[in-house]
């Protein structure tokens, strides 16, 4: 006979209650709402952050009644996604399934957010529900601003890709470069800094370079960076675009341009424009500035950085501007790079905060939060940078202590397999594969 | 390098129960709501009736080896080339971390992670994966 968790919970009061003092260790009052039950969190957005904090907050408060609103019907990596691009991996290796984060969740909610009142403490969303909450997290990524580059509209937005939200933007972009012909330029651009995972488009040119070495070795790729230099492992990259690509030589399959900040892109005679001059390509893939997710205008916590990010309070990574809203990986305005494992990392940094509060306890004063990235340089190498961020009273701030913070020597296959093996771990322990 | 925050140190020290310590409850628990079992569950309802009241757990030694999953899998259990931390003894996880601050040990960013604990720390997380049964 088997149970679903939900009717064992209704079928024995007493599991219940011993479900709940394990959650709040013997303090059992504290997490309670007026209702008497656990507290209402509603999460918005099953990602990296949004999906392990649902799955650790479960395990951590297991009387919290979580809600979880998530567009997607599955989950599509954007970490490794470079490696689609680059003929290494297929769509399915990034794609996993909701099915095991559906069960953890008390409501898994297909729908998309429409609306929030922080002050009624709701979330609306398209299919017409509402939703209350005791404590609102925010995890919807980034949203793109698309109007920031002239022609970039919805009919441009047919043809040229971003592909910085892993998925069907993917697929198409690997598609076109297969069609490209032989001698094709593929125009890319990195957006200026704070933007998702740093070293993601110099990654991108590095594994699009490893397809056109393979299968169009005279294909060119231009780098249309909008900030004055590679923003994230810049010695490793260089090393890397100098031994697999021929970078600095004439033979370069790697034209890289700082300072050249994409303003304007048209579909139709597939130009992109920047302060300096026009660059044609036959495969064109802006990646237009960023924000916040949608979600977060809608909550009114994007406070930060000229209203773009949200300003949070490390211990629970609660908004700084509006109470009980808690804001999660890459719309949340840290020191720590926008990455999948941030993500993850910080997710459970909340879990544990909220826990801590639900228990009864004041949150950990001086938490310990980490970050571990590799970056793929072709189809055999990769390297990483990782760091541990730590609460320093003087500077008042989450700082990597001495020698807590670095990128790799070189590149090297044992890094690959250490990326692809952090890869099925980090995917297996957000979606509780 | 910094001292550990002392919030919870007025915790008890963890102690096995019914073969389990309580740190790995948790995870215990997770197992358990995903085999769905009434049987195992109603054997869980009893245990943790048992012994949610007489102790707690060391809640920042979990969190910080959840800091640890996303690189060496959920508890410690990882899958392809990073090593499972699950199960392994207090004194070689800890003398490994020392091994990597020192560089004794050769590595790859195993060498920043172990910059970035104390000495307290290591034995902490060191006691959250010894307790998880590989």
């Amino acid at each position: 006979m088997t149970f679903d968790r939900r009717e064992f919970l209704k079928a024995s009061a007493g599991a219940a209650s011993a479900l709940s003092l394990a959650g709040l260790s013997g303090c059992a009052t504290s997490g309670a709402t007026a209702s008497g039950k656990g507290p209402k969190i509603v999460v918005v957005g099953a990602g990296f952050g949004g999906a392990t904090f649902t799955r650790y907050m479960k395990m951590w408060t297991p009387n919290a009644e979580l809600t979880v609103i998530e567009p997607n019907t599955q989950f599509v990596s954007c970490p490794t996604s470079n490696e689609v691009l680059g003929g290494i991996t297929k769509m399915e290796d990034i794609t996993r399934p909701y099915d095991n984060i559906k069960k953890i969740a008390d409501k898994w909610v297909q729908d998309t957010v429409v609306g929030i009142d922080t002050g009624k403490k709701t979330v609306k969303t398209a299919g017409g529900h509402t939703f209350d909450y005791d404590r609102l997290v925010l995890a919807g990524g980034i949203e793109l601003m698309f109007s920031a580059v002239q022609g970039y509209d919805a009919e441009t937005q047919k043809v040229v890709m971003h592909a910085w939200k892993a998925g069907p933007q993917t697929a198409t972009l690997r598609k076109q470069l297969e069609a490209m012909p032989d001698g094709g330029v593929f125009v890319m651009s990195v957006p200026k800094a704070p933007y998702r995972c740093p070293p993601g488009p110099y990654e991108r040119a590095c594994l699009v370079a490893h397809y056109f070495k393979q299968a169009k070795p005279n294909s060119k790729i231009i780098v249309l960076d909008g900030n004055e230099d590679i923003a994230s492992k810049k010695p490793l990259f260089l090393a890397a675009w100098k031994k697999h690509y021929g970078y600095g030589t004439d033979k370069s399959m790697i034209d890289y341009r700082p300072n050249n900040m994409p303003r304007s892109v048209n579909a139709k005679t597939m130009m992109v424009g920047t302060e300096f001059d026009d660059v044609k390509g036959d495969v064109i893939n802006v990646v237009p500035p960023m924000r916040a997710a949608e979600i977060c205008g809608m909550a009114g916590v994007r406070d930060g950085n000229n209203g773009t990010w949200c300003t949070i309070d490390y211990t629970t990574f609660e908004s700084k501007v509006v109470p009980n809203v808690h804001i999660l990986g890459d719309s949340a305005l840290t020191n720590f790079p926008k990455s999948g494992s941030v993500a993850n990392n910080t997710a459970k940094m909340c879990a544990y905060g909220l826990s801590e509060i639900f228990a009864g306890r004041t949150p950990d004063p001086a938490p310990v939060v980490t970050n571990t990235c590799y970056s793929a340089s072709s189809d055999s190498t990769a390297f990483h940078v990782a760091t541990v961020f730590r609460w320093d009273p003087e500077k008042k701030a989450l700082v990597p202590p001495k020698g807590a913070n670095g990128i790799s020597k070189e590149e090297s296959e044992l890094e690959l397999a250490y990326m692809h093996s952090w890869k099925e771990n980090v995917l297996n322990d957000t979606l509780a594969l | 390098m910094q001292t550990s925050a002392t919030h919870t140190k007025d915790l008890i020290p963890v102690k096995f129960i019914f073969g389990w310590r309580e740190t790995a409850v948790s995870s215990f628990l997770e197992d358990v709501m995903k085999k769905k079992t009434l049987a195992v569950g109603l054997l869980l309802a009893g245990t943790l009736g048992a012994v949610a009241t007489a102790q707690a757990v060391d809640t920042r030694a979990r969190f910080m080896a959840a800091n640890c999953a996303y690189c060496h899998g959920t508890n410690g259990k990882s899958n392809g080339a990073i090593p499972s931390l699950a199960g392994l003894d207090v004194k070689y996880f800890v003398d490994q971390m020392k091994a990597f601050r020192d560089g004794s040990r050769p590595a790859t960013v195993m060498a920043k992670h172990a910059n970035g604990y104390t000495d307290a720390e290591y034995e902490a997380i060191a006691k959250y994966f010894n307790a998880i049964k590989p």
